[in-house]
């Protein structure tokens, strides 16, 4: 009996870290609408800030205590509300959870930068000091994070239900307007909770340091797995939250203690948070479709296939000269950003054409992988079994969630690359822990393609034939079904067309692309790791995909060869690592309001030249006989020119919100 | 991200688990031998079992590379350090060289083979052996493998001070290989087609570039090989010799008689990822095989913070002897949920990764009576190559801290150069690698226990230190235990 008291008080430890982190989770959600899955960076950096002041500068304790959790981490929470997140709850989720993607690598990226890697400790509060309960030990700071779990969950809970504050708070995520002319103040209500929601987050650092230690990763993810707790209270009721964590971190203990620590069943003990995650959300009652907002977005351009296939043909010529004079190891760096291209097409069919966010494309390009080596086919047909698995297995993560929409679904596909990282990969006819898989290079109706720049160009062209595809059905029916169902599934229900098979099918088409790169990576690198799929790679390829544009062909093209490149200038300036990673968070965070992306803009740079530039230099000189757009326009009105129209042709999605 | 640096750590430390396969125990003159070493009494350890490079321990020799001459002092140490720098001076350079032998190298006696045929190839002019080194220095867990990279330079700038390989001296191209599986690859390329061969490399994800090394046949003498696929590859060895499924029988042997009654109540736990959950299997098997009993084993995941559920599991189950297979943060995080617990163990013992100031400093009193088994000098020795070590990496990186991966490193840029000095004119990377994997007792002129280099064995012999006061002391003694390994599967 006193073994079943004990793993319970060591699992409300657990839990109660959890609780601490889903609290802050909760409160901002539930007041901006914003799920801040930077929420553990945020307890990271201020960890490091509290380090510093009270072990580096050796303040007093209490008064590094109180910098932080009353000064630094609130000022910082009102500049990201201000600043970061503003008017993020009204735009599509995949925007905000891009911001805070962003965020979590620009802060890991910060962090990196201002301490470099080194040993630091934090003591336990009370170190040293244990309490007795019979043959029980706990630590006075275990009872001090359980305690001030509690205090913090039930003065939240008091705040938002039975204070004016906290009803304005609930008041400005439905209407700020209404708030506003009754005489609130959304945005100073809107601060103030990301002011405490940062509080806890560093609250939550702090007390979890000195158990796991001062990493930059490890406390960034482990929010993860509050993810679950918050959940379990629908993002909004903090009761619910508490309890969930409380119990998720009992039956964590409970797991250890019960469950077998050998064979198959001990497995499941890793994935207990991600199960429970899972579980919640599919059990989710399904979300009200919000009514009256259509979320209109001028994409980029959708070019012709035949101006596709022109610049298509340039690339893959441009791979050939490249094939010819780079070395080896350069042309394995070329696939390589040839592998993220495709897995970023993938995503503008999904994120950029669909609105759907998947946290995961980089684990379907993993399932692609493996399939395409355990399979043994180094052919097309081997190519083409490892896209249908990683399609079919995509249809399969989105069949349970069909009813959920926008962050439910990012999170069930983030709790999907859990369970593939943490089960399945590792499994003995997967990875086996790490163990590489050996895949052979294709070979296309018999001929073999071994040489490393053949293969570049191979994966050149597989890329282009993709976009191709993409573009097409964009440009079809299918593709106005696509952006009206990212625009508005009200709307759409309201014209009776049912989406949820459309969605499965959109999951699988895009996983399938995934599966497909991955296979390709496979065969490009001959032996292939679980470490090259983590999951933690994918949310890096969403970021790149939105930073260059995820609603174009161009944008997948130029984020891949971008993504590859990262790693490489963070190796050749290692003492800028972590100025690159932050500028690449932070840039995400700037362009993440726009899907179009860096892409859009140099598309708009023949617009520039044709609408601004040219009529200036006409003007300035006469002699040059330029022609603007208005000298052909106005050329237009004068004698109808169909060729010229057919040329000029483009598409733009411009919804007029309602 | 988080996989990868827990990997990147638990791969590098889990590779330095002695394994053992088949019984096969050194003779006792090479135990004798290699524990002299050990205690600075002399004659050296490296000798392969061709017998044809000795290096001494201490200095030794006489002669100053006339032909024939057949031991030369480390410079650093010897009365006849001008003569160590005479037996270059017949060597010509490019093709054909027209006889004489190389200065002999740094860290004591190698017979050096004549000069004559001597031609220039793949990462070899005139004047210059290029030697490549790539190793994990960016990723998630920044400077991982810094120290390898430092011990190497540190060893081609002794080498170069003084000695040379028929008239050429080192040259050292460094790669980061990011602890990536697709950067070792690329790294290799570029390896194989710039360097003469690739020394001390070391990176926690070196599947990557197997097959190229093996496919372009560069000799890749690396610090260790970490996966089976790089361990496979014929042209690539480690100083730190591994095998599969391969370990020491001297930790079970050593804990089963001197702490009998622990031993029978053990536990294992280890971290789920990467090579330690492979390693920590396999580590226990052959524990279990020599005579140890466990009552409670487990894998604990990456994400896992709270160790107190492990640590009661132990408690209920009446454990003494608990055995962490991972990386040095997670170790501490284990010593230190058991400190809160109240459990106190008659053993903790962890790998050479509790043999590093971080852990220590980390885990303040929770270290304190921490059993580690290595198969190195500890860092206190007063080992002459172990000092050259050192000293040497002082001049190319001062203030850095000396490492076991930079000692194994050090050992791999010695074994090279031995073996390079040895062939003389036959040197072509298919005659090194040939050398090389006849290279069966190596010790790195003392630095280390015998390793089966060549033939891919887990080493036999470890010895003990145990954390006293925050000081690392010898546990059992100086000397090696070696009880030959066994194989798991």
């Amino acid at each position: 009996m006193s073994t079943f008291i004990s793993y319970t008080l060591i699992g409300l430890f657990t839990g109660a870290a959890y609780a601490i982190a889903a609290s802050g989770l909760v409160l901002t959600y539930s007041t901006t609408r914003v799920f801040n899955i930077a929420h553990g960076a945020v307890g990271m950096v201020f960890a490091f800030v509290y380090w510093d002041f009270s072990q580096r500068q050796h303040l007093p304790t209490w008064l590094s205590l109180a910098l932080v959790l009353l000064v630094v981490a609130p000022l910082f929470g009102v500049f990201v509300q201000r600043v970061l997140t503003r008017g993020l709850g009204s735009q599509p989720v995949g925007v905000s959870l891009v911001v805070t993607v962003g965020i979590l690598v620009g802060l890991i990226g910060v962090a990196t930068q201002i301490w470099p890697p080194a040993v630091r400790t934090l003591p336990q509060f009370f170190d040293g000091h244990l309490i007795h309960l019979g043959s029980i030990v706990v630590t006075w700071h275990q009872v001090l994070t359980v305690v001030l779990s509690g205090v913090v969950a039930g003065g939240l809970y008091l705040l938002l239900g039975h204070t004016r504050v906290g009803t304005a708070m609930r008041a400005s995520v439905d209407n700020p307007d209404l708030l506003q002319l009754y005489g609130g103040r959304p945005q100073l209500v809107a601060a103030l909770a990301w002011a405490i929601g940062t509080s806890l987050a560093a609250l939550a650092g702090i007390l979890l340091t000195p158990v796991i230690g001062l990493q930059y990763y490890d406390l960034t993810l482990l929010v993860i797995s509050a993810y679950a707790a918050a959940m379990l209270g629908k993002l909004t009721s903090l009761p619910m939250t508490y309890v969930g964590a409380m119990g998720l971190g009992i039956i964590q203990s409970y797991a250890v203690g019960y469950l077998p620590s050998a064979g198959d069943i001990a497995g499941l003990r890793a994935v207990v948070p991600t199960l429970f995650l899972f579980a919640i959300i599919v059990a989710l009652p399904q979300a009200p479709l919000r009514i009256g907002q259509v979320k209109g977005l001028v994409s980029a351009p959708v070019p012709t296939l035949g101006r596709a296939a022109t610049w298509g043909g340039g690339l893959v010529l441009f791979v050939m000269l490249l094939a010819v004079g780079l070395s080896t190891a350069h042309l394995l760096l070329v696939g390589t950003a040839a592998t993220y291209a495709i897995v970023m097409l993938s995503l503008v069919l999904l994120t950029g054409y669909g609105g759907q966010v998947s946290l995961a494309q980089f684990t379907f390009a993993g399932v692609g992988a493996v399939a395409y080596a355990k399979i043994d086919q180094p052919n097309l047909w081997g190519l083409v079994v490892a896209t249908v698995v990683a399609a079919i297995v995509g249809a399969l993560v989105a069949i349970p969630v069909l009813r959920l929409t926008g962050l439910y679904l990012a999170l069930a596909t983030l709790a999907f690359a859990q369970l593939m990282d943490k089960l399945v990969f590792q499994a003995s006819w997967a990875f086996q822990y790490n163990n590489p898989l050996q895949a052979e290079r294709l070979s296309v109706l018999g001929l073999k393609i071994d040489g490393t720049g053949a293969y570049t160009v191979m994966m050149a062209i597989f890329f282009v034939l993709i976009a191709l595809a993409v573009i097409t059905v964009r440009r079809g029916r299918l593709g106005r079904i696509l952006i009206a169902m990212r625009d508005s599934q009200a709307a759409c229900g309201t014209l009776g067309l049912d989406l949820r098979w459309l969605r499965v099918g959109l999951f699988a088409a895009s996983a399938g692309i995934a599966g497909l790169a991955g296979a390709l990576f496979a065969g490009l690198r001959g032996t292939i790791v679980a470490a090259d799929f983590q999951f933690f790679a994918s949310l890096l390829v969403l970021l790149v995909a939105v930073i260059w544009g995820v609603t174009s062909v161009t944008g997948a093209a130029i984020g891949g060869a971008f993504l590859m490149y990262l790693p490489v200038a963070q190796s050749d300036h290692p003492n800028i690592a972590g100025l690159l990673f932050a500028l690449l968070g932070f840039g995400a965070v700037v362009l993440g309001r726009d899907p179009n992306g860096l892409a859009n803009k140099m598309f708009g740079f023949n617009a520039w030249v044709t609408d601004r530039l040219y009529p200036a230099l006409a003007a300035r000189y006469p002699g040059m006989a330029l022609r603007s757009r208005k000298d052909e326009e106005s050329a237009l009105v004068d004698g109808f020119d169909g060729a010229i129209a057919a040329e000029t042709e483009v598409d733009r999605d411009v919804v007029v919100a309602g | 991200m988080r996989s990868k640096l827990v990997g990147a750590c638990v791969l590098a430390l889990a590779l330095l688990v002695p394994t053992a396969c088949g019984g096969s125990a050194l003779s006792p003159k090479q135990v004798l031998a290699a524990n002299q070493a050990v205690s600075g009494q002399g004659a050296g350890m490296s000798s392969d079992t061709t017998g044809t490079s000795t290096d001494t321990g201490t200095p030794t020799g006489t002669d100053a590379g006339t032909p024939g001459s057949t031991a030369v002092d480390a410079p650093s140490g010897a009365a006849t350090g001008a003569a160590a720098t005479g037996g270059g001076a017949g060597a010509s350079g490019g093709s054909g060289g027209g006889g004489g032998h190389s200065s002999t190298p740094a860290g004591g006696g190698v017979k050096a083979g004549s000069c004559a045929g001597f031609k220039n190839q793949t990462g070899i002019t005139d004047s210059t052996i290029t030697i490549g080194n790539a190793s994990d220095i960016s990723g998630p867990v920044p400077g991982l493998f810094t120290a390898v990279q430092q011990a190497v330079a540190a060893y081609v700038q002794y080498f170069n001070s003084t000695s040379n390989i028929c008239g050429r001296k080192l040259s050292l191209i460094k790669f980061d290989t990011r602890t990536d599986a697709g950067a070792d690859q690329q790294a290799y390329a570029k390896l194989c087609d710039q360097a003469f061969a690739a020394v001390g490399s070391m990176s926690a994800f070196d599947s990557g570039g197997a097959a190229t090394a093996q496919g372009c046949g560069i000799p890749d003498i690396r610090t260790a090989a970490v996966t089976a696929t790089r361990n496979a590859c014929t042209t690539c060895f480690g100083a730190q010799a591994t095998g599969a499924y391969e370990m020491s029988n001297a930790p079970a042997d050593f804990f089963v008689k001197n702490y009998h009654d622990a031993s029978q109540a053990a536990a294992f736990l280890y971290l789920n990822a990467g090579a330690a959950a492979e390693n920590g299997k396999t580590q226990q098997k052959v524990e279990e095989m020599r005579g140890m009993k466990f009552l409670y084993s487990a894998g604990i995941d990456v994400a896992e913070f709270n160790y107190g559920p492990y640590v009661q599991a132990m408690k209920s189950k009446g454990v003494k002897w608990v055995q962490f297979l991972g990386g040095e943060p997670q170790a501490v995080r284990l010593a230190q949920a058991m400190q809160s617990a109240g459990f106190k163990p008659d053993v903790y013992l962890l790998d050479p990764t509790g043999y590093d100031p971080n852990y220590v400093k980390s885990a303040g009193s929770a270290a304190e009576g921490t059993i580690v088994f290595i198969n190195f000098a500890p860092f206190t020795d007063n080992i002459p190559e172990l000092n050259l070590y050192k000293k040497w990496l002082q001049q190319v990186a001062p203030g850095s801290v000396p490492t076991f991966f930079g000692e194994f490193a050090w050992s791999a840029a010695k074994l090279f150069v031995e073996q390079a000095v040895a062939l003389g004119g036959q040197l072509t990377r298919a005659s090194l690698v040939q050398k090389v994997s006849q290279v069966n007792n190596w010790t790195g002129g003392g630095m280390h226990g015998p390793m089966m280099v060549g033939q891919k064995h887990a080493p036999s012999c470890v010895r003990f230190l145990q954390l006293k006061g925050g000081q690392w002391t010898p546990l059992g003694g100086t000397s090696y235990m070696c009880n030959g390994y066994t194989k798991a599967q």
